[in-house]
């Protein structure tokens, strides 16, 4: 197992594709961690080893009652392993006091377990306090962690978790886990219990924070998209939390490892992957048949005609995506302002493909129109683009594979 | 986290007494039951047999013996027995059935009220409501005024409230889901209370019966009080007589006879209780 | 109206608050010690589950035993006064604040000791941290519903020569048939009940005092 991992990371480093996850040192390391519940005949998590690398997120994903909860609660010891071992930042950790351990490893449950007797702020001061932090320090900290989650200080200190809808206290728990900037996150089903647009919500926040905090993060779901979203890493666990795949969201995508990971990743793989890429990581048309609202109609008219494209993009004077103009359009007798079609369907370049293609179907055009941030104009996105993008990627990975087959074939994964 | 974890005071015993832990659930069980059944009656036989081995190593004077003479204290012993026995039969006759009443849905309503009695009853002192009690009941023309009869009767109008309670709690208890469930079934509100609240209330009436045998088999022990009889006797004799082996004779056959009466009503309970409750 | 004159009399008036003093300290004794004595059995009936049974079986088995001879029990033992009817109480007591420290410690919610786990607490810390504190509104349910059947059995006492309002109460028993009983046994009895809710009016200031508002319904 550990060979697996090893492996997995050394194609890394030695090609470029799997993802612009950087490949430090390793952070977290298990080694054969093995958990039997007291009669139990099987173990429920069986010799599991995994390296996580410093500043990732690496998920935990797999079907319900695999493991995967037993395998992060070991890592903090709230679930003592039978055997093996828990390394962390070169520490063997697995016989050392829990409790310390535990001060420098942020943790949030899907139950979220706030303190019900004590105020938001005792809550998030919680581990500060047991470092033994100063007053000040501590209510600085507690004052900037709030902000960081987004709940305002002056309103939010002094109430108690009874008084917040669940989505802030899910971000109250978020805050406590980070109190003392431990540099460990673990993280079990944290958004399982929220609705579905809060989640979004609370996911995006969470992966802007990442960007700043670089945590090495475990985190568990049993949500596949969430763990796509979510990972840089992505560790699918059959049964006993044996690893089937270990290997960053594309290549799980791209290349599952056996028929498990497939169907687990499900028939939806390719339309998944559209949520890896972005709109600035594929080329976009740049050299669209592009008019002024302002200009004179007969002008607009002749470049159209003359022109291979059958439709022209107005922009306003600041730039703007205004109207689609199609030759028949001219012959109504009106200004160019209301000829055509309202220009719609329009992405930033942040956006994820299968956002804009969303946009395409909404839109009437059968395009996308890149903005930038302010919504000036920057290019036009059809489907066509997006297809061929496909391809490519398939191709790339498929060489890669082969490439790495050939490096070393013991590294097929069973 | 440069540092290291391992602070000076560790508690690194942590992990071995977690897996212990879990060791020692596994066996727990069976051992549970076995004390469950014969832990209660071997430690009353242990304790029958220090009591007697301590009367009989004890130099009793001419008073003592009287006291502790055996028909006398069997006399006490079918007087106890008798008043426990009358006063939680009559008082199970009137509670139960007076409880069904009061859960059906027609008075329902009024049920809090008759709870709230009974939790309130609790707060007044044993002692003053049974001499309240009997001191009314020998006002009671038809009623003899000395004698076993008015004591009974104390007996049970102090019991009454609180087994009446205690059925219309269990009562309330029946699963709403279960009765709802039925009467969508089309079955009427007779059918209903035969079917399945009756079966569903089993449990609660054994409980009751326990319940009643354990409070009159105590309060039985104050009737001496008031003219009952009853190991309450002896406890009174080697109080007042001075008599130390008297004393403790009847306080722990006393003792003795409560905790098995609630040993084998417990017995009851256990095997009437309708299998899947 | 008799009851009425007999309450008005100074040397009644008197006779019923010294009794009331009495019971109050008898109760008081029997409180402090089952509370300190069943916090701790309740706290290792949870934390042990291999005591959790005998503990509360003993217990319960205490309530039991009828309380004349309970207290009967207590003479040889302790002599007599009030000694042996506040050990008898203590003893009866236990139960209702030990399974409710119990049932309490089990009601906080697992995530909640879990996560106080994950943040490094040390099982001493979640106890009078977290888990006490969540536990401590059943907990207090349990006591007082225990000073409740104290303040009644209390009155047990006096027949095995205790002090409290047992003794206005037995006074009235042994005068049963001749003028003045009924009074002895309504002013004893009546006194009882006063206490018990003034003791229970205790425990509701205690609660509002003690219970943080987040766990307050
Ligand atoms: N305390 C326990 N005692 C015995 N078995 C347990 C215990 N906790 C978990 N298990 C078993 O261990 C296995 C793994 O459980 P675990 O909670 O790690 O699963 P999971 O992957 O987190 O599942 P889910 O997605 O449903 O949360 C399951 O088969 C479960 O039944
Ligand atoms: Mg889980």
């Amino acid at each position: 197992m550990t060979d697996q991992t090893n492996d997995a990371k050394q194609y890394d480093k030695e090609t470029a594709i799997g993802g612009d996850a950087q490949v430090g040192e390793t952070m977290i390391e298990l080694r054969e961690l093995t958990k039997r519940y007291p009669g139990e005949e099987t173990p429920a998590v069986d010799r599991v080893s995994m390296e996580i690398p410093k500043g990732e997120i690496v998920v935990f994903v797999g079907p319900s009652g695999c493991g995967k909860t037993t395998t992060l609660k070991m890592i903090n010891r709230i679930i003592e392993p039978t055997s093996g071992s828990i390394i962390i930042d070169g520490e063997d950790v697995t016989n050392i006091d829990p409790n310390h351990l535990r001060r420098r490893i942020g943790y949030v449950i899907q139950q979220i377990g706030l303190f019900p007797h004590i105020t938001i702020e005792g809550n998030v001061g919680t581990v500060p306090r047991l470092l033994g932090w100063d007053k000040d320090r501590t209510n600085a900290r507690i004052d900037e962690l709030l902000d960081i989650v987004g709940l305002d200080p002056s309103v939010y200190r002094s109430r108690y978790p009874k008084e917040l809808s669940g989505g802030q206290r899910q971000r109250v728990g978020v805050a406590r886990a980070l109190a003392a900037d431990p540099p460990v996150l673990l993280m079990d089903e944290p958004f399982g219990a929220i609705d579905p647009i809060t989640r979004t919500r609370l996911q995006n926040e969470f992966l802007r924070l990442q960007e700043e905090l670089q945590k090495t993060i475990a985190f568990v779901t049993h949500d596949i998209d969430e763990a796509i979203k979510m990972g840089d890493r992505i560790a699918i666990l059959k049964e006993q939390s044996h690893i089937a795949q270990f290997a960053t969201p594309e290549e799980i995508l791209t290349n599952p490892a056996d028929e498990f990971v497939e169907d687990f990743v499900g028939t939806g793989a390719t339309l998944k992957r559209l949520k890896l890429t972005r709109v600035r990581d594929i080329e976009v048309v740049d050299d669209a048949l592009i008019g002024r609202l302002d200009e004179p109609r007969e002008d607009l008219q002749k470049r159209l005609n003359e022109s291979e494209w059958t439709a022209m993009l107005l922009l306003d004077k600041d730039n703007k995506p205004a109207r689609w103009l199609r030759a028949p359009d001219f012959r109504h007798d009106r200004p160019a302002a209301e000829l055509g079609l309202p220009a719609r369907a329009m992405v930033e370049k942040q956006a994820t493909l299968s956002d804009a293609l969303e946009e395409m179907l909404v839109g009437s055009a059968g395009v996308a129109i890149v903005v930038d941030g302010r919504g000036a104009f920057e290019g036009i996105l059809d489907v066509d683009s997006i297809i061929t993008s496909i391809q490519t990627m398939r191709d790339a990975d498929a060489e890669f594979y082969r490439a790495a087959k050939l490096i070393d074939p013991a590294d097929e994964v069973a | 986290m440069s540092t290291t974890l391992t602070p000076p005071e560790a508690d690194v015993g942590a992990r071995d007494r977690a897996i212990a832990e879990d060791k020692a659930a596994d066996s727990r069980a069976k051992r549970a039951k076995l004390v469950h059944y014969y832990g209660m009656p071997l430690f009353l036989l242990v304790v029958t047999i220090a009591l007697l081995l301590y009367i009989q190593g004890s130099e009793l004077d001419s008073i003592e013996t009287r006291a502790l003479a055996t028909d006398v204290q069997l006399d006490r012993l079918q007087q106890h027995l008798l008043l426990t026995g009358v006063s939680t039969f009559f008082v199970l006759l009137l509670a139960i059935p007076l409880g069904i009443a009061a859960t059906r849905p027609r008075v329902r309503r009024y049920a809090p009220i008759v709870i709230g009695l009974g939790n309130a009853g609790q707060a007044i002192p044993s002692l003053g409501a049974l001499a309240l009690l009997f001191f009314l009941f020998r006002t009671i023309d038809w009623l003899p005024s000395t004698g076993t009869i008015p004591v009974v009767v104390s007996l049970i109008a102090y019991s009454f409230l609180p087994i009446l309670r205690n059925t219309m709690v269990g009562l309330d208890q029946v699963d709403a889901n279960v009765l709802e469930a039925g009467r969508g079934m089309g079955m009427s509100n007779r059918l209903v209370l035969r079917r399945l609240e009756l079966p569903l209330a089993v449990p609660v009436i054994l409980a009751g019966v326990r319940t009643a045998l354990v409070l009159n088999v105590g309060t039985a022990a104050l009737a001496f009080l008031f003219g009952g009889g009853g190991l309450g006797e002896t406890i009174q004799a080697g109080f007042q007589l001075n008599r130390r082996p008297v004393l403790i004779f009847g306080a722990v056959s006393v003792a003795i006879l409560a905790l098995l009466v609630d040993y084998l009503a417990g017995l009851v309970e256990e095997f009437m209780t309708p299998r899947g409750l | 109206m008799a009851f009425l004159e007999y309450l008005s009399s100074p040397s009644v008036q008197r006779t019923i608050l010294v009794q009331s003093l009495e019971h109050i300290r008898i109760v008081g004794y029997a409180m402090l010690f089952a509370i300190i004595i069943g916090l701790f059995l309740g706290i290792a009936a949870h934390r042990f589950p291999p005591f959790r049974g005998p503990i509360l079986s003993v217990t319960s088995t205490f309530l039991t035993i009828p309380s004349l001879a309970l207290f009967a029990l207590m003479i040889p033992i302790v002599g007599i006064g009030d000694r042996g009817p506040i050990v008898a109480l203590t003893l009866y007591a236990l139960l209702a604040i030990v399974r409710n420290t119990v049932s309490g410690l089990f009601s906080v919610d697992n995530a909640v000791v879990e996560s106080a786990a994950g943040m490094g607490m040390s099982k001493t810390m979640r106890l009078w941290r977290i888990e006490l504190p969540n536990a401590w509104p059943v907990m207090l349910a349990g006591i007082r519903v225990s000073t409740l059947l104290t303040v009644g059995i209390a009155a047990i006492a006096a027949l095995v020569g205790g002090s409290g309002l047992g003794q206005l109460i037995f006074s009235g028993i042994r005068r049963i048939g001749s003028p003045g009983a009924l009074n002895a046994l309504l002013g004893g009895t009546l006194a009882i009940v006063v206490l018990a809710m003034l003791f229970d009016l205790l425990y509701l200031a205690i609660g509002r005092l003690t219970i943080p508002r987040g766990i307050r319904d």
